[in-house]
């Protein structure tokens, strides 16, 4: 906004000048604040002032352009209404606004809720059970979540617990599809957040850690029918590798490399489930989207590159075929996986705009990597690492040290980082006035006793007996602002406990996040000083998101119930009970609950 | 006398019958490959040279006691010393021996050199895993996709090296294929390197040889020498997967088999993956059930599914009892797994 | 391997048990369980004594009888602690269970909470039956000695309760150090007042 004012000369004629700044609000922002090159399509352009999609935006960006709230204001955030939904589930999701009403869906059992924003106090105007099978909290590996919810012409799309993705009419609350996607017996689950470009809603399995090869899957928004299926591992035509398929490096190159790269047979419980987050360019017309790790997690078992998990597709979003792909941590040893967000950006790198992606892996490497072409830019440890001895950019690949190499039966102590990683799935933001990315990331290691395990369908394909601890300084968690361009921290938080929230950058020049042991934080995402913080009654796992209420003021919420990954911290003293609490901050608290009308 | 040539007989020429039928499981003394051929033929050196040994001391010592005595009258005129002619023979017998000795242990270093290390680069590694009382084999290719896993009966190419990879999983066992290759232990938390190659085509039988347990009588092993065309089947069918069977009577066994057998068994090409027991999938191309126990016919893998503990008592395997309909059903689909 | 000396037959007696005990010695194997699968079956308990089990309390003020009684015959023999540890590795228990037993995608084994009941009797059911929350069922796949085992090993992580404890666990009666008098119900007893303490 501020930058397209900049072009704008209050000589010129009123119409013109209204032009330029409707061009500006509807295309790039341009960060002509500072020197960063960093720029972000934000396309579908929602209003500014609702949030229709986990990330806000194609990109995965999580950028608001809301700047009611400041540098200068935030410190007068407060409670303005909170909405408990009893669940002790972590909370990992964020709820969506469109226009005057809020859309949030609880854990398991996955009950949705529809908050009317225009009423005092937000009351429920609907409620939706979809009555998911007991039998899936047992087959989730890492607690009975659900990481987002979709919001795509006029229904609220979201995946249940037991495998079945449903589609809930936003007016009435009730049913409108509901697809099987696959068989919860088998350990299969569903915890990630649907994606939805157009008439095609994007989803895709949990399941590696019980021997269930992974997938990602199109339904049709209007009916829920499936329109294609492309798994992670085994033979070309299964995972849509056709013609159009070029990766960029050569050891990637090959007829069925997801047969291949594995014993016999053994891709057929490999894992690379599709957990994670999923990004869109709309220009390339190109889906991007992680796998996760390869199963069993016992590395002496499957003999291999274990392709195509651990990696990063990109797809034809029509049919699914397979574009490039790229494997961050071949045959991966630690469960690195693939999964964390891709976000979608325009850097000026070695002179050139290239159009990248940028993905803090679990592996601690964040890598800047061109989206066209699946080739390495920028490949630069965020975070404490000791499993690779460096990255060879020409083969883009990092080398692995041997004796952090695990041996059945054998205690390898202080691996770092652990099976979590340097960043989990917890997401980033970016801010265009800055060029930065924003990310909560860990100070752990672990040391790893593997165990050589059987398939046994329903049962963990697991193996790895860790005990986790924090790396070099003591402190489990920390937030950082990063130069994707250089690779570089441009600064640091260190927290005493993991940082395992999203991130929420804000026209205001504000970043938040929030801690798990409750620390709600806004920070000045230039400096990284910390201006405003509130304790909340439980961890915080979930995303932060930010709208504009019917009463035109901006409101900002997270969810706070500690859960998933963040439970390997639970022997920590002070650590916080379970919660299921939404919390929603305002300048002095005022709301419509309040009476109080925006000032004019 | 007599006594004793009779005696000297009695062990020898058992030994020569041995040597010369060459064809006793177990026996050492005739091997196939050059494992162990270098062994076998310093051990018939040995043998050689310790007879002679014996017959020359046989003989000196017979001459000795055989020699004429002087007559009664003439003894006091013999000498009481005799000089030279004595000290000669000791300087003759030690240089000798000296020699021999350091023919023999120079042709043991030449021997242990000779077995250290296959003549060339291994065609391919065989992890073998020891259990209590079983072996397990993973075969390792360059190309993943041709790695796959057998149990106790391997077999190799003709004329080509093998490496073996040997890792213990609970006690110290050891592995020996008498005919192939000498023995090398297997020890939990550490990997033993050995090498194997057969030069003559045939199936060589082999026993654990570090006693670990209460069946450790009945821990066999096999290793049948394949033509290159042999084994190049033989391994492209051993990676192949279990189809589901076709028939509606093998259904039922292959439901027997899933909800009893699959926790502990794998049949690829199944949901069966367990790794506690020997993968199934190519049962039925091997010769024996248990390791060595039971010829792998109908009868016996009946006794052996519904009892296999009043067959090897002690073994892993359970007794499972069940009722005959399901044992006949899941014997019949076990017997499709070739 | 052991030559024995041709002199008297009480020498070559000693010298044949020393080569024996030292062949044992050497052997370097693991204690096994001294009940052999065969032994140990006809001392389990009857499938459908456990069956009779019931996983509420009994409606009315009725006392369960004789299936809380049943006692694993396995508890406490090292060698079926031994094998119960090691299925519980091998059949992935320890992936949903943890390593420790501490608990991960399934509940905490060594703590006092049960909600299916914490006697070995209940224990081995739940694990024979499964459990709605995804607890496989396992009565199949593993024979009754095998979970009997792994019920020996999970009575060593000091959550498990007593065989003859079915009641008290199911009141969730651990760690107490006093009880209070139960209230009479329908039973009043009437009691005589107390004469008032006399002064010194």
């Amino acid at each position: 906004m501020r930058a397209a004012s900049r072009l704008v000369d209050s000589n010129w004629p009123g119409l013109l000048r209204v032009a330029v700044m409707v061009i500006g609000l509807t295309t790039h922002i341009e960060a002509a604040e500072n020197d960063s090159s960093a720029i972000a399509n934000f396309a579908p352009n929602d209003p500014p002032g609702e949030w229709r999609s986990q990330a806000r935006d194609f990109a995965s960006t999580r950028y608001s352009p809301l700047n009611q709230i400041t540098v200068d204001n935030v410190k007068r955030l407060r409670v303005a209404w909170t909405f408990s939904d009893g669940v002790a589930y972590g909370h990992e999701g964020a709820p969506l606004v469109v226009g005057s009403m809020m859309y949030v869906v609880a854990p398991f059992p996955d009950v949705a809720y529809a908050l009317d924003l225009s009423k005092p106090g937000s009351p429920i105007k609907w409620t939706y059970a979809p009555d998911p099978a007991p039998l899936a909290v047992g087959k989730a590996c890492c607690d009975a979540v659900i990481r987002g919810w979709a919001y795509a012409r006029g229904k609220l799309i979201y995946n249940l617990l037991d495998d079945h993705t449903v589609a809930v009419d936003v007016q009435t609350g009730k049913e409108v599809w509901r697809t099987k996607m696959g068989n919860v017996e088998n350990g299969e689950t569903m915890t990630m957040s649907p994606f939805v470009v157009g008439d095609k809603v994007f989803v895709g399995n949990s399941g590696g850690e019980l021997g269930k090869i992974g997938w990602l899957a199109a339904l049709d928004v209007e009916t829920g029918k499936e329109l294609w299926r492309a798994y992670s591992t085994g033979p070309d035509d299964l995972v849509k590798i056709g013609a159009d398929f070029k990766p960029y490096y050569g050891w990637m190159q090959g007829k069925d490399l997801g047969v291949t790269s594995w014993p016999a047979d053994m891709w057929k419980t490999g894992g690379g489930a599709v957990w994670g987050w999923i990004s869109f360019d709309p220009q390339l017309n190109l889906l991007y989207y992680g796998t996760a790790n390869p199963s069993p997690r016992v590395p002496v078992q499957r003999p291999g590159l274990n392709f195509w998990t651990s990696s990063v597709f990109a797809r034809n979003p029509d049919t699914g075929a397979a574009k490039w792909a790229y494997s961050f941590t071949p045959h991966d040893q630690w469960d690195y996986d693939g999964v964390n967000e891709n976000v979608l950006l325009d850097l000026r790198i070695g002179g050139r705009q290239r159009k990248v992606l940028v993905q803090f892996n679990r592996n601690a490497y964040a890598y800047t990597i061109d989206r066209e072409t699946g080739e390495v830019l920028v490949a630069a440890p965020f975070a404490y690492e000791n499993w690779s001895s460096g990255f060879d950019m020409k083969s883009g690949r990092a080398v692995v040290r041997p004796d952090k190499e695990p041996k059945p039966n054998v205690k390898l102590e202080d691996v770092c980082p652990p099976d979590i990683g340097g960043k989990d799935w917890q997401p980033s933001a970016f801010s265009p006035k800055t060029g930065l990315l924003y990310a909560g990331i860990f100070n752990i290691c672990m040391d790893l006793t593997d165990h050589r395990q059987s398939y046994i369908a329903g049962t963990p394909y697991d193996g790895m007996e860790i005990t986790r601890q924090a790396g070099p300084g003591d402190h489990w968690g920390e937030f950082i602002a990063w130069d994707p361009v250089t690779g570089t921290k441009a600064w640091a938080i260190k927290e005493k406990s993991m940082t395992m929230s999203g991130a929420l950058a804000t026209a205001g020049d504000l970043v938040f996040y929030g801690t798990v042991d409750g620390w709600f934080r806004a920070v000045n995402d230039r400096t990284g000083q910390i201006l405003w913080s509130q304790k909340l009654g439980s961890g915080i796992n979930a995303a932060p998101m930010t709208y504009l209420g019917p009463d035109g003021r901006q409101y900002v919420a997270i969810y706070a119930g500690v859960g998933g990954a963040a439970m390997v911290a639970k022997a920590m003293p002070g650590f916080p009970p379970r919660g299921s609490t939404l919390y929603v901050f305002s300048l002095d608290g005022d709301s419509v609950a309040t009476g109080l009308e925006m000032p004019q | 006398m007599s006594d004793r040539l009779r005696r000297c007989g009695c062990v020898l020429v058992p030994l020569l019958g041995v040597a010369a039928c060459g064809h006793v499981p177990m026996g050492y003394l005739h091997t196939f490959g050059p494992a162990a051929d270098p062994v076998t033929s310093l051990g018939w050196g040995f043998i050689a040279v310790c007879t002679l040994v014996i017959l020359i001391i046989a003989s000196l010592l017979l001459a000795a006691t055989l020699r004429a005595r002087a007559p009664q009258g003439a003894l006091a005129n013999v000498p009481i010393a005799q000089p030279g002619g004595g000290l000669r023979w000791i300087y003759i017998g030690t240089g000798v021996s000296t020699v021999a000795l350091l023919g023999l242990v120079v042709w043991t270093m030449f021997t242990l050199a000779a077995i250290a290390q296959p003549p060339g680069p291994p065609a391919f590694t065989i992890e073998i895993r020891a259990h209590q009382w079983w072996w397990e084999a993973r075969y390792i290719d360059d190309e993943p996709e041709r790695t796959f896993v057998t149990a106790n009966e391997l077999h190799i190419p003709l004329g080509k090296p093998v490496q073996l990879r040997l890792i213990g999983d609970d006690v110290i066992h050891s592995f020996w294929i008498p005919a192939l290759a000498g023995k090398t232990d297997v020890i939990p938390g550490q990997t033993n390197i050995a090498w194997i190659e057969g030069n003559t085509l045939g199936t060589y039988r082999g026993q654990c040889t570090e006693y670990c347990g209460a069946q450790h009588a009945h821990m066999t092993e096999s290793v049948t020498v394949d033509s290159a065309a042999d084994f190049k089947l033989w391994w492209s069918h051993q990676i192949s997967a279990a189809s589901s069977p076709a028939a509606d009577s093998m259904r039922q066994g292959e439901s027997v088999f899933l909800a009893h057998c699959a926790a502990c068994h794998t049949v690829r090409g199944t949901g069966a993956g367990g790794i506690v027991g020997p993968d199934l999938t190519h049962i039925m191309s091997r010769h024996t059930l248990g390791a060595g126990t039971l010829p792998n016919d109908s009868e016996h893998l009946s006794a052996w599914i519904t009892n296999a503990q009043a067959v090897k008592p002690g073994c892993r395997m359970p007794t499972l009892d069940l009722p005959r309909p399901d044992l006949d059903a899941v014997t019949a689909y076990v017997q499709t797994l070739h | 391997m052991c030559f024995v000396g041709p002199s008297s037959s009480h020498l070559r007696l000693a010298v044949a048990a020393l080569c024996v005990g030292v062949a044992t010695t050497l052997s370097a194997c693991k204690p096994h369980a001294d009940s052999t699968a065969q032994g140990a079956s006809r001392a389990l308990p009857a499938d459908g004594s456990l069956a009779a089990l019931p996983l509420g309390d009994l409606a009315g003020t009725a006392k369960l009888l004789a299936a809380n009684d049943v006692v694993n015959p396995l508890a406490g023999n090292a060698g079926a602690i031994e094998e119960g540890h090691r299925l519980f590795i091998a059949m992935n228990c320890a992936g949903c269970h943890g390593y420790d037993a501490k608990g991960n995608m399934g509940p905490d084994l060594t703590d006092a909470y049960w909600r299916y009941g914490g006697t070995p009797s209940a224990i081995y059911n739940s694990i024979y039956e499964g459990r709605p929350q995804g607890m496989p069922a396992w009565g199949s796949a593993l024979p009754a000695h095998d979970i009997w085992e792994i019920v020996a090993y999970l009575q060593t992580l000091g959550g498990a309760v007593a065989a003859n404890e079915y009641h008290a666990g199911m009141q969730g009666d651990h760690g107490i150090t006093s009880t209070a008098d139960e209230a009479p119900g329908l039973l009043v007893k009437a009691t005589a007042p107390s004469s008032p303490p006399q002064p010194p």
